[in-house]
């Protein structure tokens, strides 16, 4: 049995236009969480779609309890949670309905989940309004609701803070990090704030232009230098960001 | 597959949809029975007929109204789930690529057939009310039962002849092409309808086959059935090869 709830080794992914992520081998352990940090562009985006299947790498593979997730997707999948970019949902149903559907494909109708889900994301459950008529923000709590709804022990989140506001902000890194400390749960989340991410990850990798830079414990980094902002320039050789 | 069918019924929830496809179908009712009446008027003592007002619509339908309609009808079905974002979290559950494309190409085929039995009943309700005012022959109940007959295979055979246009809109995941391409397809249509070689071109075929009027053109209906079979199986299959192995960017 792998020590890493998610390994990849080499993982590429070529479009016509060049290359967007290369060779890219991350560890993510159990019951850590694992910030991936780099730049609009770097391939933070199209790394965690590989991890979920979403699109298929050029070359390299992934790994998930130890097991290719190719072929496996039936098994891996449903014990994952996630967030990709922007949460997509149907506009003309509620947030409620939204989940409902979702909810019956997993199998896992159940009122409670739906609700819990909700209450979790501060969204009220039965609402009237529809998803078309919902804030960023609220976009934002529902696409976590989603990933949540179903009690996954992995969760695969890509820019969850995305339009969320400070308190916001502030309660999901503080849900985020009581799944981590108190049930165990294994985060991927990624980021271009860095000041979330210090708050957040026991673990980062600093990816640049679809390569990994380095991967290594924050607490590591912090006997080095003073900041994450100046290990990040240091790292990338250039400008923070954020 | 119930599953599948269930949450596409929920996603037409709060939508316009439903409403506008319901108002969508009273338009060639309406439009055959005014022509009917208007007949009537100007040619005083030419009866109006059950018969003629199934058969007008049949036309109208089959070669022009409802290929256009329910290809804008699956490409919303299908082309939502690109534009709402939400393939990304449908996969990842994950749901099976070809479970949930068959999923929606079976909702398709019932809303194609709803399509058409709205219609039976909408034109049977017209003729209703013109049989208070003016004559209607053939206002009986084996009638009703014909046409309704008629009806059913007509929209099991638009539905066959409508699988390209889900490949089309998986390969542009948009309605704009597969518009444009029925908008020809129909105008086609309407130029071979009275054609020797109308059966031979599955759109026309359709609604020959349902009207019994193959027998005057020069295709034989095995012929004309097993073209509108292969239209069906190729539009199920490309549309099958290309979701599976589509990726979400």
């Amino acid at each position: 049995m792998s020590e890493y709830i998610i390994e990849t080794k080499n993982l590429t992914k070529t479009y016509d236009i060049g290359q967007s992520v290369a060779n890219l081998s991350i560890h993510v352990r159990k019951g850590r969480t694992y910030g991936l940090l780099g730049r609009n562009g770097a391939g933070k985006t199209t790394t965690m779609k590989m991890l979920l299947g979403l699109i298929k790498p050029t070359d390299g593979e992934v790994l998930i309890w130890g097991r290719p997730l190719f072929g496996n997707e039936k098994e891996i999948l449903p014990r994952v949670g996630s967030i990709i970019e922007a949460p997509g949902f149907y506009p003309n149903l509620t947030a409620t309905e939204n989940l409902y559907i979702f909810a019956t494909l997993r199998g896992v109708v159940n009122c409670h989940v739906i609700k819990d889900a909700l209450d979790i994301v501060g969204l009220p459950y039965g609402d009237k309004k529809v998803f078309s008529q919902y804030s960023l923000g609220m976009k934002q709590r529902l696409g976590i609701a989603l990933a949540i709804m179903h009690n996954p022990e992995l969760l695969i989140l890509d820019e969850p803070m995305n339009g969320l506001d400070p308190i916001g902000i502030a309660e999901l890194r503080s849900f985020l990090r009581q799944l981590c400390d108190e049930k165990g749960k294994t985060i991927l989340v990624s980021s271009h704030t860095l000041s979330e991410i210090s708050l957040l990850a026991d673990d980062i990798g600093i990816i640049d232009k679809g390569i990994l830079l380095e991967e290594q414990s924050l607490a590591k980094v912090y006997t080095c230098e003073d900041s994450l902002e100046e290990h990040f320039k240091r790292i990338t050789g250039g400008e923070g960001i954020a | 597959m119930h599953r599948l069918l269930q949450c596409e019924y929920i996603k037409l929830k709060h939508s316009k949809f439903p409403l506008i496809g319901m108002l969508s179908t009273l338009i060639v009712p309406i439009f055959v029975t005014v022509k009917a009446v208007t007949k009537y008027f100007s040619d005083s003592g030419i009866a109006m007929s059950l018969f003629s007002l199934y058969d007008d619509s049949l036309m109208f339908l089959m070669l022009l109204f409802a290929p256009m309609i329910l290809t804008i009808f699956g490409a919303w079905i299908i082309g939502r789930e690109y534009t709402d974002g939400t393939l990304k979290s449908i996969f990842t559950i994950p749901v099976s690529r070809t479970s949930f494309l068959w999923g929606k190409i079976l909702f398709f085929a019932i809303l194609t057939l709803t399509f058409m039995l709205i219609s039976w009943l909408e034109i049977l309700m017209s003729a209703f009310l013109c049989n208070c005012f003016i004559p209607v022959t053939e206002f009986t109940i084996p009638y009703f039962i014909f046409f309704l007959i008629k009806m059913f295979l007509g929209g099991i055979l638009l539905f066959a002849s409508q699988t390209p246009f889900i490949y089309l809109t998986i390969r542009t995941k948009g309605f704009v092409t597969p518009l444009i391409a029925i908008v020809a397809i129909s105008l086609i249509n309407v130029v071979l309808s009275n054609s020797p070689i109308a059966g031979f071109y599955p759109w026309s075929a359709s609604y020959l086959l349902v009207t019994g009027r193959l027998s005057r053109q020069s295709c034989p209906k095995e012929i004309s059935l097993s073209i509108i079979l292969t239209i069906c199986l190729l539009g199920i299959a490309t549309s099958m090869l290309r979701f599976k192995k589509e990726e979400v960017k």
